[in-house]
């Protein structure tokens, strides 16, 4: 009877927990307005990713599948711009996204996104302004 | 939304199920009720489906319906007539063989489609004719039907979708659905470290195919794949807890347990569209072949779990090599002497599975630094320090600790086998701790520790309960 009481007390704590958490997810959900977390924090259908699709749905319209692009977020520490270039590559499956610092990536660029900010860098005399998009700015690599 | 992709989806895993349950005859055990060949029988179709596209990717086949068509008739058609009397013979194992007598004549599949009907044992916690073939439906299925709902609806809406869907996982289904394949140009780009390039493949598949069904990559219908995962989970426990003599009333509430925890940390974790329900998948489907005493069937269940596994998330791999191996031991430990069969048996389709990943990846040069390192023992203080911090995950709600009991579990002789692979991939986890070379290690435990314990917390419960909760009485013979 003991073992039942207690086995009983844990589910009657799992499904308040259960509650207890698709309350808080609704909570979250009616206020994803105004969502403005750190990329690491990001959620589909938050004002910030809505944002970047925007940014990214002008791109895709001009980038052909298969481009080699390089994102770059000026102003923003190394890690944000870390998820902020995962979530790039995401919304544009279509085309090669990795980020603008990526070593790795040196000279493979022939586009190049800045989100929110044109570039101020040295390595921009190589690049071609192609047009402001919603919140982001693209680039198209000078060739020799 | 699109409602075409969700029925997609949908759709998608009865056909794995279907496929699956063409080799019915070899997969169910007479101990097996229906819920559990559901679940074996899509993990089976699965194992087969990747096998078919890792093959396609060999010979450089792009990967389209047609083609899947034509393989998965090919292998229905082969299973039933070729392959399966070349392979196996019918003959049950000796402790099977006096019960099944007479009950079907040799070599003849009993079981054509999903096993409705076939051998149920009687005395194990329920499930018999008369009863539907979900056996008695109790206040415990229905709380875990509102659970798996509960979650659904979530996940759908793409709310609590993992970051790593994001990152890497759905990333990479949709580059694969885009590429018709396993796309290792793109991989192979060393830019592309942060995508786990070198992982196993199986669950972007995954993603791939239901696109390719659903005729685009629609994320709802990605994350509805989590919620049949979840619902096979809860299928997989509760028939662990029927399989291991729980009595009715620890059986509904096991199962209630199970369902409500995980998709209270479904939710609050942001769980929709990870890898990590294959493997908490993995573990209680494993619960049930490896709670009955070692037979045939259940080396060919073990060997289909652990291919399941192998190809699903890199962890899987040594999963895999543990209950494979925990299965052998098994067998020669009951059988007393070293046999080449079941370890065969067993470990055919996770060997397959692995020596294809370990091909591939090493062909494309995809294996990254950070997989090797020296161990380090002075790690232990943040390590520790960020296992007692995610230990009060609150998205856990005070369960976590539940992933040590395998350490418990080593004690009672029927929860041996299960208990040993459990604490083995817990050692794993913990190597891998002191041996990556990342850097910050206080949050590189905090950031996974709380979803691998959600790998092996449900079928912990059950294998506890089992402990717990059966009488003397009705445990299998065999069992303590």
């Amino acid at each position: 009877m003991l073992k039942r009481f207690l086995l009983g007390l844990l589910v009657l704590w799992s499904g308040v927990s259960l509650l207890a958490e698709a309350r808080r997810a609704v909570t979250s959900w009616d206020a994803r307005a105004g969502w403005e977390a750190w990329p690491g924090g990001w959620r589909l259908g938050t004002p910030p990713v809505a944002r970047l699709e925007a940014c990214l749905a002008g791109a895709r319209r001009l980038l052909p599948a298969g481009t080699a692009v390089a994102f770059a977020a000026p102003g923003e520490s190394a890690e944000s711009t870390l998820f902020q270039v995962r979530w790039a590559a995401y919304l544009m499956p279509e085309q090669n996204v990795f980020g603008h610092s990526e070593s790795t990536a040196a000279g493979m660029a022939r586009y190049v996104i800045s989100w929110r900010k044109p570039l101020a860098e040295p390595g921009v005399a190589k690049l071609r302004p192609v047009g402001q998009l919603p919140g982001c700015f693209l680039y198209q690599a000078i060739r020799p | 939304m699109s409602l075409w992709a969700l029925g997609a989806t949908a759709a998608f895993f009865v056909l794995l199920g279907l496929l699956g349950s063409r080799f019915a005859a070899w997969l169910a055990s007479p101990a097996d009720g229906t819920l559990y060949r559901c679940v074996v029988y899509t993990i089976a179709g699965i194992v087969i489906l990747h096998l078919v596209l890792t093959v396609l990717d060999f010979a450089g086949v792009r990967w389209s319906l047609p083609v899947l068509a034509v393989a998965a008739a090919g292998i229905a058609g082969m299973a039933k007539t070729l392959i399966t009397p070349a392979l196996f013979s019918h003959r049950p194992p000796p402790d099977r063989e006096k019960r099944e007598q007479g009950k079907h004549a040799p070599g003849v599949p009993p079981l054509p489609v999903w096993g409705v009907g076939r051998g149920r044992e009687r005395g194990l916690g329920g499930e018999g004719p008369g009863r539907g073939p979900f056996g008695r439906i109790g206040w415990g299925d229905a709380l875990a039907f509102f659970a798996v709902v509960v979650f659904a609806v979530f996940a759908v809406t793409g709310w609590i979708t993992m970051p790593d869907f994001v990152y890497h996982w759905g990333f990479k289904g949709h580059r694969f659905y885009l590429a018709r394949g396993v796309d290792y140009s793109f991989l192979g780009h060393r830019w592309n470290w942060a995508i786990h390039p070198e992982y196993p493949s199986l669950v972007p598949e995954l993603f791939a195919v239901t696109a390719l069904l659903a005729g685009g990559f629609d994320m709802p219908a990605m994350m509805l794949e989590a919620t049949v995962l979840f619902a096979l989970l809860v299928a997989a426990c509760r028939e662990g807890l029927r399989q291991g003599g729980a009595d009715r009333f620890i059986q509904q509430a096991g199962t209630a347990l199970v369902a409500l925890s995980s998709a209270a940390f479904g939710i609050g974790y942001i769980m929709a569209g990870a890898a990590d329900w294959h493997l908490a998948l993995v573990f209680a489907a494993a619960v049930p072949p490896l709670l009955r005493p070692p037979d045939r069937t259940g080396d060919l269940q073990i060997g289909v779990i652990a291919a399941f596994a192998a190809a699903s998330k890199i962890e899987g791999v040594p999963l895999a090599a543990l209950l494979v191996a925990v299965q052998i031991v098994r067998r020669v430990w009951a059988e007393r002497r070293l046999s080449l069969k079941p370890a065969v048996t067993a470990g055919l389709l996770p060997a397959a599975v692995v020596l294809a990943w370990l091909a591939r990846v090493t062909h494309h040069h995809l294996f990254q630094t950070l997989e090797s390192g020296a161990f380090e023992l002075s790690r232990a203080g943040e390590i520790f320090a960020g296992v007692g911090e995610a230990l009060q995950n609150p998205a856990w709600h005070g369960l976590l600790p539940v992933m040590f009991l395998p350490l418990l579990l080593l004690f009672p002789r029927r929860t041996r086998a299960f208990a040993a692979a459990a604490t083995l991939e817990l050692v794993f986890y913990f190597y891998v701790y002191f041996t990556s070379p990342v850097g910050d290690y206080h949050y590189f435990v905090l950031s996974n520790f709380p979803r691998l314990g959600f790998q092996l917390i449900p079928a912990c419960i059950v294998t506890a309960l089992v402990v717990w909760g059966a009488p003397k009485s009705e445990r299998p013979a065999g069992t303590l």
